[in-house]
């Protein structure tokens, strides 16, 4: 099914163009965008209070066919001077380490004067990558990953500007001057508790909300109950930035939230990779609640545990000890 | 609030600017082994008796012997898989009414290798652990069902587990390659089985999926009856 211009598709469902192997052309470009367009929407409007008061038209999206993963580096949003980071990297490193671009960007030379545009022009705020090998070919595969940088979206803007700031420059240490796994390190370094609760909650998140959107009509296989989105996020726990070194907990803020329908033992299963399981008695953390807990002064988990039990624990009806109990055994 | 939004009238001003550059995206992984860069596996599972209908307290016998070669789909290749791991889960639920059930009430009698369970949000899958052996991966368990119901049997493997499973047979020049698939044959999954049976539930989402998508899963669906 090709997308032409007299065709209604309701976004609750897993649009694919067949045409997959003509993936940079202009029906791709129009499908990538509305449904971006979609996703950004449907997380504000259907799914989140929060960021109400945000002006939705100060957003720049750029989406690009460089290669590399989403982001959200908030450049129009939360302006910055390139003598805010490092000028002596030269633009293009910046850059690429901003907007999570496969290094270096494609066709273009240190001097090039696009990326001076990318830079003052198009100040994006987040990003995206489609086209030949991304593997974004469904519906459900592209907003999970806006919905992701949604989720960065809007912890910038509870975090406020200079925490933003200071994570952009934690993404640029680790991959220069620190030589660690670009973007996010090998958690050893002071603002490493930053990546822990930036990374980690949109990961959660971004599986809750696309499966709230999708439910089984998802295009992830068979069994299609099995492969929920909702599922695969029961199944987080580390996000592995370098093989072998698990720092940042993918799976905590989902297994804040989650209700299971089958405690039968209250042990939640994980990535079989590590073939650890976690206790998991808690529940009912709401987005907004884990979002609010956010706040400017809030750089690491410990200091989020404890401040989200602080404004909605009683609340909640959970047991303290349960809820310390979780985020120990994610190392906390 | 549910929204709906229609392609022909996305709002592009919410979006602020929105440039898409129409440079053409070259992988940087130039994956040039044998394989590719995308690679779908074949294994057997079989699920015995091959029948549609068995009794309340009967076994149906899981059983696989998969070659340390294993076949790669489309191709006339196979690749040695020494120490793997197939992250294999079986799926089964019970389909005779519109709510697809997983609380069941079975008991696994194993005789090779090793049944896992795994609870989910929705669902409750059964992570498999093969016993190796010099050139085969082995496994041989039963099911005792204990209430009747109409079953839906299959194996499958997480691909979002083996991208990131860094053995050396899923790496090219070092790095994970970008697709790997891993599907699964049973003998007793048919056209016939995926008609007559699978298809007389009322779950919408069965209705609405092709015999291929179950076919790759090795599905068997059967009925247990007193």
């Amino acid at each position: 099914m090709k997308l032409n211009s007299s065709l209604i598709l309701p976004n609750q469902i897993s649009i694919r163009i067949e045409n997959s192997n003509d993936n940079n052309s202009q029906n791709e470009e129009a499908f990538v965008a509305a449904t971006t367009n979609n996703a950004i929407h449907e997380l504000l409007d259907d799914h989140t209070t929060i960021g109400n008061d945000f002006d939705e038209t100060e957003l720049r999206v750029l989406l690009h066919t460089w290669g590399g993963s989403g982001s959200a580096p908030m450049l129009n949003v939360y302006s910055a001077e390139v003598s805010d980071f490092y000028p002596h990297f030269g633009l293009g490193p910046i850059l690429n380490i901003l907007l999570d671009i496969d290094a270096p960007v494609p066709d273009m030379a240190p001097s090039d004067p696009q990326l001076e545009i990318i830079w003052n022009t198009i100040q994006p705020d987040m990003t995206f990558p489609f086209g030949e090998g991304e593997g974004y070919d469904h519906s459900d595969d592209i907003k999970s990953t806006i919905y992701h940088e949604m989720v960065h979206v809007i912890h910038a803007l509870e975090a406020e500007e200079n925490w933003w700031h200071d994570y952009r420059i934690y993404t640029l240490d680790v991959a220069t001057t620190e030589g660690q796994a670009s973007p996010y390190g090998n958690g050893d370094l002071p603002n490493a508790g930053m990546a822990e609760l930036a990374e980690g909650i949109a990961e959660s998140f971004e599986h809750f909300f696309t499966d709230l959107q999708y439910g089984l009509m998802h295009s992830q296989g068979q069994p299609r109950q099995v492969f929920r989105y909702a599922n695969s996020g029961e199944r987080l726990r580390f996000w592995e930035n370098d093989p072998g070194i698990l720092f940042i907990p993918e799976g905590l803020y989902y297994d804040l939230i989650d209700d299971n329908q089958f405690p039968i033992t209250e042990i939640e299963p994980v990535s079989q990779i590590t073939g650890n399981r976690v206790i998991d008695n808690v529940q009912g953390f709401t987005f907004e609640q884990q979002l609010n807990a956010l706040n400017p002064n809030i750089t690491n988990v410990n200091q989020f545990r404890d401040n989200l039990w602080q404004l909605n624990g009683q609340m909640n009806n959970t047991n303290q000890n349960d809820y310390n109990l979780l985020f120990n055994q994610y190392g906390f | 609030m549910t929204t709906t939004y229609f392609l022909i009238n996305m709002d592009f001003k919410l979006l602020g600017l929105l440039i898409v550059f129409g440079l053409h995206f070259i992988s940087c992984n130039e994956c040039d082994d044998i394989y590719g860069d995308s690679i779908e596996l074949e294994v057997s599972i079989n699920s015995m008796p091959r029948k549609d209908t068995i009794v309340v307290r009967d076994t149906m016998w899981v059983l696989a012997d998969i070659d340390k070669n294993v076949e790669v789909k489309n191709t006339d290749q196979t690749i040695l898989l020494e120490d793997f791991n197939f992250f294999t889960e079986m799926h089964l639920s019970e389909i005779s009414t519109d709510v697809e059930r997983y609380d069941l009430s079975f008991d696994i009698v194993e005789q090779i290798g090793e049944v896992e369970v795994l609870n989910l949000t929705t669902a409750i899958t059964y992570p498999i652990i093969y016993e190796e052996s010099a050139n085969a991966y082995k496994l041989r368990f039963g099911i005792v069902f204990h209430e009747v119901g109409l079953y839906y049997l299959g194996f499958f493997s997480s691909s979002n587990l083996l991208e990131s499973y860094s053995h050396p047979a899923l790496l090219c020049n070092g790095e994970h390659r970008s697709n790997v698939d891993i599907q699964y044959s049973n003998s007793s999954s048919s056209e016939d089985n995926y008609r007559d049976l699978l298809l007389s539930t009322s779950i919408d989402y069965i209705l609405n999926s092709s015999y291929e998508e179950f076919e790759i899963i090795g599905m068997h669906s059967f009925v247990v009856i007193d």
